[in-house]
This record gives structure tokens, sequence and C-alpha cells, in this order.
């Protein structure tokens, strides 16, 4: 039976109070407004008789004497594993691609639990993006979760719509959260290119507020259903910050004590429930999950990108419009790297060892020091390896990106120089 | 402790560690003074001192613990290893410059790594660590 209600005590934003029983947490409700049409909401707060519902589409039009009828069941997605690709959903479901909604399909609830550690197996695979920096210096694995920190003005969008485009995935997931219009519309226009395997759930700057809490949640689920199906799904977000800060106004609404920078103080549990749903699965598919995570003022300590540091298996640090190999790190690179050549892990250290060496030798020559004719060596690797390595346009194979590593390193240096091992080098070293 | 550890490897390890941990404290240090005057304003014994620490550095402080020989070694091997590093690092090389130095000292480093990710007890160990120790001939 569903149980309706006809007194609102309070309007906070966002967020509306009212007196209720036997309410479960999470349970949708529909609220009729006078004009005849009605909105969601969802009770994201239980206290003694009294239910928190956070609306979607906002609390713009409600009054106190408006009907709320709570429906007994969850938010839920519409999900059909063929006509789901290549669609563009709001924070709620809806489509807002000018195409009908999906109907006499399968529902799915989101926000549900992350995967039962029993079905989980040790990542093993690498994620191919075409990206040097990824690929060879900080591989992308299979049902890793990594936040690509970067401040505003860096190309983090325009990296991200390329590993849309060229990761060797089954299905791309894609979560804009906060996104300026100009932002969506890229995204639209590039993911297009994709569209047989990529869906689309956006959160714009002007939509409501409590819809952009929604947007991860409802990627995530159709992630998992996919995953449980057997492909391999990466899910794409950006920018989680505009997501804590949706939180943050929905928990100042809801008169929370603010912690931290005024987020909520479950600010960690809320992103680790996002990210903890990257799941490799027993004899089934994967979960994969990059994430924008934007620094206010570059600053590495704010509560999102700290809290989301902790939860994370590395990050890629997106600075200077390049991929900083000092700041990035893969903690599961080398689950794969064993597997991919026998020298990716020799070459990939003797190159990173030499770049941090033309660092230093550049800041003395910038000091007046005279350099040798070795650190001109250095210094000229480093002006290959920025040109060829570090760019985010370059697109090739990992075994290219590989044989390209050796072709720059003999350019420039003698094989003992390198400090590799001298079978890498009888096996592999460009004479 | 001193003892055991003496008893575990040889007579003198103790003593050897230590020596060989101020030398390695006083290259690094050299390093540290060259990143203020440059490379330049080095003497080639300092800067030989220098390269030497970071032989020490590479071929012994730094483990590859993802290596399956590297990772572990044992007793016999960590013994050998240690004498033959503080062979080198005794060894009084003359070398006419700095490049010179810098050549050589990275080629020892080289099969230096190369000894460190080899099976002892095999013909390649041996031939690695008698191509080290003809480079101390120089």
């Amino acid at each position: 039976m569903k149980k309706i209600y006809y007194h609102i005590e309070a309007i906070n934003g966002p967020v509306i109070k009212l007196k209720a029983n036997n309410i479960a947490y999470g349970e949708l409700a529909r609220i009729y407004l006078s004009d005849g049409s009605f909105t969601f909401g969802q009770v994201i707060r239980l206290q003694n008789q009294y239910v928190s519902l956070q609306v979607f589409g906002g609390s713009k039009g409600i009054k106190t004497d408006d009907r709320i009828e709570f429906l007994g069941k969850q938010v839920e997605l519409s999900f059909d594993r063929e006509r789901l690709l290549g669609r563009i959903f709001n924070g709620v479901g809806n489509p807002i691609d000018n195409k009908i909604p999906l109907e006499n399909v399968d529902r799915i609830e989101i926000s549900g639990p992350s995967f039962n550690p029993s079905k989980r197996i040790i990542p093993s695979n690498i994620i191919e993006t075409g990206i040097p920096m990824i690929d060879m210096f900080n591989t992308l694995v299979e049902s890793q979760k990594l936040p690509i920190f970067s401040i505003a003005g860096e190309p983090y969008n325009e990296l991200l719509a390329r590993i849309a485009l060229q990761a060797n995935v089954d299905v791309i997931v894609f979560g804009g959260m906060g996104l300026k219009y100009d932002d969506y519309l890229y995204f639209k226009s590039e993911l297009k290119q994709n569209k047989d395997k990529t869906i689309m759930f956006v959160h714009t700057a002007s939509d409501p507020v409590v819809e952009c809490i929604m947007v991860s949640d409802m990627a995530l689920a159709a992630a998992e259903k996919y995953a449980l199906e057997g492909k391999k799904v990466l899910v794409l977000l950006t920018d989680m910050t505009a997501f804590a800060n949706a939180m943050k106004e929905v928990s100042i609404a809801m008169e929370q004590i603010p912690s931290n920078r005024g987020y909520p103080g479950d600010l960690y549990s809320q992103l680790a429930s996002r990210y903890e749903k990257a799941v490799d699965i027993l004899n089934s598919g994967s979960i994969t999950i990059l994430a924008v995570t934007t620094m206010p003022g570059d600053d590495v300590t704010h509560p999102v990108p700290d809290n989301t540091g902790y939860i994370t298996e590395g990050q890629f640090y997106l600075k200077n419009g390049v991929i900083d190999p000092f700041g990035s790190l893969s903690r599961l690179k080398q689950l794969v790297n064993s597997k991919t050549r026998d020298d990716h892990s020799n070459l990939m250290n003797a190159m990173i060892k030499l770049y941090d060496l033309c660092r230093k030798i550049r800041q003395q020559k910038s000091m007046g020091f005279e350099v040798s004719l070795f650190d001109n060596k250095v210094l000229s690797f480093g002006e290959s390896f920025e040109k060829d390595m570090m760019d985010l346009r370059i697109n090739i194979p990992l075994i290219e990106q590989l044989n390209l590593g050796w072709r720059i390193l003999a350019d420039h240096f003698h094989p003992e120089e390198t400090a590799l091992p001298s079978s890498l080098i009888d096996k592999y070293w460009k004479k | 402790m001193k003892d055991s550890l003496d008893k575990t490897y040889y007579n003198g390890f103790v003593r050897d560690s230590e020596w060989l941990l101020k030398y390695y404290t006083a290259g690094q240090a050299i390093g540290n003074q060259m990143k203020v005057v440059g490379e330049e304003d080095i003497s080639l014994d300092d800067y030989v001192h220098y390269q030497k620490s970071e032989f020490f550095d590479a071929a012994i402080l730094q483990q590859n613990s993802f290596d399956e020989f590297d990772a572990g070694p044992g007793i016999k091997r960590t013994t050998l290893t240690f004498k033959l590093s503080l062979d080198i690092i005794k060894h009084d090389f003359l070398f006419k410059n700095k490049a010179e130095a810098r050549s050589n000292i990275m080629k020892i480093v080289s099969l230096f790594r190369d000894l460190n990710i080899t099976k002892d007890d095999t013909p390649k160990f041996t031939e690695i660590n008698q191509k080290i120790l003809k480079m101390l001939k120089h």
C-alpha cells in the first residue's frame, strides 16, 4: 500500500522534511505540485518520525500542503543492454537526447552495495589507451579506480574524451557532473564517434543540484549490470569535486554539522562507496573507474583530493597540459607490467630516472652552471622524451611505445649509460 | 648484534659496513656540494668519490623487490656482492678526466645490476663477476 502525506514541515533548498511512518532509507517519493505536475524525491535521512527528502529538480514550486506519495521502492534505472547504448540521460535517468524513454525494460536499483568480495578477482589485465604516459609509465589496470587530479583550465575533459575513444573496452559509461554547457556539447560530439558502446549521464551546472549526486550512482549501476553480463566497462566521471560540492549543498540544507571546509562529515564514505564499485568479477566482466578531481587552487590537501587519495589506487596528475610522471602513480601497474613485454618495467624505470636527471640538470643550468657532455646528452634526451612521449596527442599501441622508448634512448646514449640490464640491451637496443 | 652479524657474514663485516656508510655519506655530501658549485668546481678525486657512492647506492642499497634473485639474496650471495662492491670502492682508478670516470663507473654499475638479477652459481654469474673484476684492472 502506498503511503500518502499532505503536510510538509520544512523546505530548505533542495531538501524537504515531513513526518511519516514506516519509510525506508533511500525510498523514492512522488511529490504532486499544485499546478498538476509532479516531481520525485529520495529519502536521505530518517530522524525519529521525521523524514528528509532530497527533491530531484529542486524544491522550487513546492508548497507545504503539496501531496507526497511514498512509492515503497528505491531509485531505479531503466536497463536494456542494446537500447541503452548511444543514449544520453540526465541525473535521474530521464533521456535528454530527444529520443523516447526506454519502456518495457528491466528496472535496476541504483546505489546498491559494492560487489561481493568473494566474487572479486585480483586485477591482471591492462587497459590500453594509446597514451604513452598512461600505458607505458602508469599503466591503467582493468578494475582499477584512479582519479585524474587537475586544476581548472587544464585539458582534463579532452584527456577523458580521448581515453573514451581510444581505450580497448566493451562499454564506456560517462558521468558528467556540474558540466558547463560547452563541455557537455564537447563530450556529446566527441563520444558520438563511439556511440555504439557509450552511454552518457549528464548533469550540467544549471541543472538541479540533487541530480549531480545521482549521476555517479546512475552511471555505476548501468556499469555494474554490463559487467555482470561479461562486459569490460570503463566508467569516466567528471568532476568529482562538483559531486562533493553538490553533497555539501544538500548537507547544509539538511543542517548537518559541517566538517572540513564545509563538506559533510561522511565525505570519505560517500566517495568510497562510489569508487569501491570498481571490480573485476570472477568469470565475468569488470568495472574500471577514471574520475577527474579538480583541485581548487591546485591544493592537493583540499578535502576532496585528500580523501580521494586514501580510496583510489594511485592518481594521474595532469599539470601544465601533460601527465606529470613524478606526481602520477598507478599502484597496480606492477601486476601487469611483467605481462606486457619483458622490457616494460626496466625501460620505464630507466627513462623516468633519466628524465628526473634532466630536470635537475635544467635547474643547475638555469643557475649558470656549466654542463658536461653527459649532461647535454641528458638534456637532449629530456627534450625528445617530452616531445615524443609526454605529448597527450600521441596515440600508439603499447608495443610501439616501448620500441619508441628504445629508439629515444639509443638516439642519445651509449647502452651502459642507461643502467639497463645487458640482456635487454642485447635484445632491444636500436643499433 | 655485531658479533652475530660478523659470524653470519664474515669476520669484519660490521667494520666494513660502518666504513662504507661513512664513505657513502661523504660521497653524497660531495653530490650536494656539486648542486651548489657545479661539477666543474669539484676536483677529480672528489668526483670519483661521488660516483663511487652513486655506484654503492645503485648496486647495493637499491634492491629490486620484484626480481626473483635480487629480492631475497642468501648469505653467500650477499657476502660475495658486498665484498665485490667494497673492492670496487677501495680500488684506486686512474681516470684522466670526469667524463672517463663517469663512463667507466656507469659500466660497472650496469654490470653489477646484471649480476644482481642473475642466478648465482651459474656460468653467467661467474662471467659477469669476471667482467667486473677486469674493469678493476683499469
